[in-house]
């Protein structure tokens, strides 16, 4: 423990008082409840749960009584423990079961009283429950006395280990004597007691309030009444939620149809009544439009499935209220007739004293109710200006609104401080995004494109850069050219003439008799040569003809009888290509690829053209 | 009688949130109070036991089973004991929380500080017959050992009644009480005038918005 000099202290209060205004709030809470009510529905239901518990609890007394052969003793019982849980503020939860345990073991009802007696005094003395205190005394009685020296009264241990129930309840009596009296009389106890009283109260109201529901709910049983009374309350809320929607809704109809009945029946004119029957008629229609037009609505938006069934039974309370609605107009209509007959025929019999009187109010009545209806609908046309100005006004708020919201304070805290030009960009961009500025946002985002280029020094760059070539820039004057080099290249062609094929054959040596009187070399048939390739000549078959022409010269200079040879002479013919067919080695292909489409066509089968892959 | 000061512990709360300077200032104006008083009681500490055998140099401060036996005498630790503090304690049985206070917090310091209060003389004695469970009374093979020991201790000093909530002999005391008498009420005076100021100070700001950090 530690020394110490308080120099400056504050007070702040007792736990114990703490706990006595919390015990004090918790019963005036309780006590509001039960009396005063938060809800109707709510105590009910607590009352009525309170009073089936306790039902419940009596009727297993009442059998544990009958079974134990005490039934008789029942109402006795029941009024002993009444005295009890009043006297000592002990609730029914714990007494009943520890009589119960204590006249199942002793059998007998004084013995039992006396041990509940003491019991109550165990449990006041060492803050204990009753039930605990009796089951210890029920088995003390019965020879184990454990569980009464568990207790820790300071009964001696040669008493207890003597098992004389008497010696020990003799001990017992001496140590908690009037314990439970003195109990019941501190602030707790009495609470408890106050609280016991107020239980047996709301069973009462219970035991009443089923007896009455039951009644008219014709339940069988509480648990039956009890789910009536649950769903009645949430129907009723619904109801009630819905009736106020409706009235909310029409409100101004229903002024209309208010002031109407009370001017028609404030006044003691039938003929006044029946002139107002026609306006009743006529806000009647209007307000059963709405409501029905508003109840079928609200049927398909809040039950779909259930819709199809109110509906139709709606239609037929409609037919039946139509019709209704159709009566009263008639009748109303015929009553008018009859009225203005009755006004006319008085008229012509000069003796229209009361009932002129009364068609004037009739008329003044209708008068009325027309500035009724007018009124209603200025009052109407003001409803709906007033909805418009508070459209405004919330617009306004939200607008005003916006100033206080935290981001964009945020952002504006922000750009009070020393920012860079481009986060000044960006936290303006921020801004205009949050507040849905769509233009602002797009020239702040280009300026930021820009800002941000040039800190990267690329727009400087590409501003450097030469203008990109147009590859179609010179377009046309280029097409011309083109086609003025087509235009050259087709003349060149058509200029092209067939490659002309001449073939030289020079024979040497005056000896031969082919010359005739020729003498000389000569030029041997070039011009059929010509014709045979014509314009645009066959290569191809200018070759075999040209190979023909050979042969056959080889086979005249043999039937000359070698005269070339005899003469001496060489023979050197001279093959001159032009055209596609320039050297040797063109020659040779042209034969060649020749040769092979002969052979593809059928000719003569070369040895490997197989392996040439055709 | 220790001033009761309403809102003492709201404004140590307010100043920690809103003025942490003025909770500093009022921290050092109550050192300053105070811090005289402590100063002055830990010199009344003896530097060493009154007794001989007290002492925690002579014996072992735990018995066989190392649990611990009666205290023994360490002046550093008892000079150590001795401050003052502003932490609020727990509220006593009266409802009273102290907010401001000095204590000697050690178990040989109180024992130096409060002996004899009760018994001038020392505890009844009946030496090792009596019941070892009852603290009452001396269990001392010597009869006279109460007293001696409380003799040893030098005169007791009547702590100063009119600054405290506590009466007679529960304000007597060798170390703090006994500074604190001396003191003569000046520690006390300054104290409540650091709070008194530190609240004007803290009005006249007018501190509404909690400091950032």
């Amino acid at each position: 423990m530690s020394i110490v000099i308080d120099i400056a202290a504050q007070f702040t209060g007792k736990k114990a008082f703490a706990q006595a205004e919390n015990a004090a709030d918790k019963l005036g809470r309780t006590v509001k409840h039960a009396l005063i009510g938060v809800g109707v529905t709510a105590f009910a239901k607590s009352a009525i749960s309170a009073f089936a518990a306790n039902e419940k609890q009596l009727n297993l007394f009442k059998n544990s009584l009958r079974t134990i052969g005490f039934e008789f003793a029942t109402s006795d019982s029941l009024a002993f423990l009444n005295t009890l849980k009043l006297q000592y503020g002990v609730v029914d939860e714990q007494l009943i079961p520890a009589y119960q345990q204590l006249l199942t073991t002793t059998r007998s009802l004084a013995a039992t009283q006396n041990l509940t007696n003491i019991a109550l005094d165990i449990a006041a003395r060492q803050n204990i429950s009753v039930t605990e205190a009796a089951d210890a005394l029920s088995k003390a009685y019965l020879g184990n006395t454990k569980s009464v020296g568990a207790l820790g009264l300071g009964i001696s241990k040669a008493t207890l280990a003597s098992g004389d129930f008497a010696a020990i309840l003799k001990e017992i009596t001496n140590i908690t004597r009037g314990s439970a009296s003195i109990a019941a009389d501190t602030f707790s106890g009495k609470l408890a007691r106050i609280k016991v009283a107020a239980d047996s109260a709301k069973e009462s109201i219970g035991a009443g309030l089923v007896e009455a529901l039951m009644q008219i709910s014709k339940s069988t049983d509480i648990d039956q009444l009890q789910g009536k009374i649950i769903n009645f309350g949430n129907s009723a809320a619904e109801t009630l939620g819905n009736v106020g929607k409706l009235i909310s809704d029409n409100i101004v109809l229903i002024k209309s149809f208010a002031i109407i009945l009370a001017a028609a029946f404030t006044v003691n004119k039938i003929a006044a009544f029946i002139a107002s029957l026609q306006a009743i008629v006529k806000v009647v229609k209007a307000l059963r439009n709405a409501l029905i037009a508003s109840a079928i609505a609200r049927n398909f938006l809040f039950s779909p499935l259930g819709a199809a069934a109110a509906t139709a039974a709606m239609f037929a309370a409609i037919g039946l209220v139509t019709k209704g609605v159709e009566a009263l107009s008639d009748t109303t209509t015929r009553a008018t007739e009859n009225l203005l007959n009755l006004f006319g025929a008085a008229k012509a019999l000069g003796v229209g004293g009361d009932q002129g009187g009364a068609a004037k109010y009739a008329e003044g009545a209708a008068a009325r109710a027309a500035a009724d209806a007018k009124a209603a609908a200025a009052a109407q046309l003001k409803a709906t200006k007033a909805q418009t100005k508070a459209l405004q006004d919330q617009a306004k708020l939200k607008k005003a609104q916006s100033i206080l919201d935290i981001d964009q304070v945020q952002i504006f805290a922000a750009l009070q401080g020393k920012i860079t030009e481009e986060e000044k960009l960006r936290l303006s961009l921020q801004l205009a995004l949050i507040q849905g500025n769509a233009s602002e946002a797009e020239r702040l985002s280009a300026e930021l494109a820009i800002s941000q280029l040039k800190t990267t020094n690329l727009a400087l760059a590409i501003s450097r850069l030469p203008p990109a070539l147009n590859p179609f820039l010179n377009y046309p004057s280029d097409v011309q050219d083109a086609l003025a080099e087509i235009a050259k290249i087709q003349d060149a062609l058509n200029k092209l003439k067939a490659p002309k094929l001449v073939i030289d054959i020079s024979t040497s040596g005056g000896g031969t008799d082919l010359g005739g009187g020729g003498g000389g070399g000569g030029v041997l048939g070039t011009g059929g040569v010509t014709e045979l390739l014509g314009a645009g000549g066959d290569q191809g078959a200018a070759a075999r003809e040209l190979e023909q022409r050979r042969n056959d010269l080889t086979n005249l200079e043999l039937s000359l009888g070698r005269g070339g040879d005899q003469g001496g002479a060489n023979r050197v013919v001279n093959v001159t290509v032009q055209g596609n067919v320039i050297s040797n080695k063109d020659l040779a292909d042209t034969i060649r690829m020749q040769l092979l489409d002969s052979s593809a066509s059928g000719s003569f089968t070369m040895s490997n053209r197989a392996t040439r892959g055709d | 009688m220790p001033t009761e000061v309403k809102g003492l512990i709201e404004l140590k709360k307010a100043l920690k949130d809103y003025a942490p300077n003025l909770a500093a200032q009022l921290d050092d104006q109550m050192g300053l109070a105070l811090g005289g008083v402590v100063k002055k009681a830990q010199s009344y500490v003896p530097n060493e036991s009154p007794l001989t055998n007290w002492s925690y140099r002579k014996r072992s401060e735990k018995n066989a089973e190392g649990q611990r036996k009666f205290p023994l005498y360490n002046s550093a630790r008892v000079t150590k004991g001795i401050q003052y503090s502003s932490t609020p304690r727990k509220t006593n049985r009266r409802g009273f929380k102290s907010v401001y206070y000095i204590i000697n917090k050690s178990a040989e310091g109180a024992i130096y500080e409060t002996a004899g209060r009760k018994n001038a003389n020392g505890q009844p004695w009946v030496g090792r017959k009596g019941d070892p469970n009852d603290h009452g009374v001396s269990h001392s093979n010597n009869p006279n050992a109460g007293k001696q020991f409380i003799q040893a201790f030098g005169q007791i000093y009547q702590g100063n009644i009119e600054s405290s909530t506590k009466r007679g002999r529960y304000m007597k005391g060798r170390l703090i009480f006994r500074a604190w008498a001396e003191d003569g009420g000046k520690a006390n005076a300054a104290a409540l005038t650091a709070i008194y100021n530190v609240n004007e100070l803290f009005k006249q700001k007018q501190y509404f918005k909690k400091v950032t950090k």
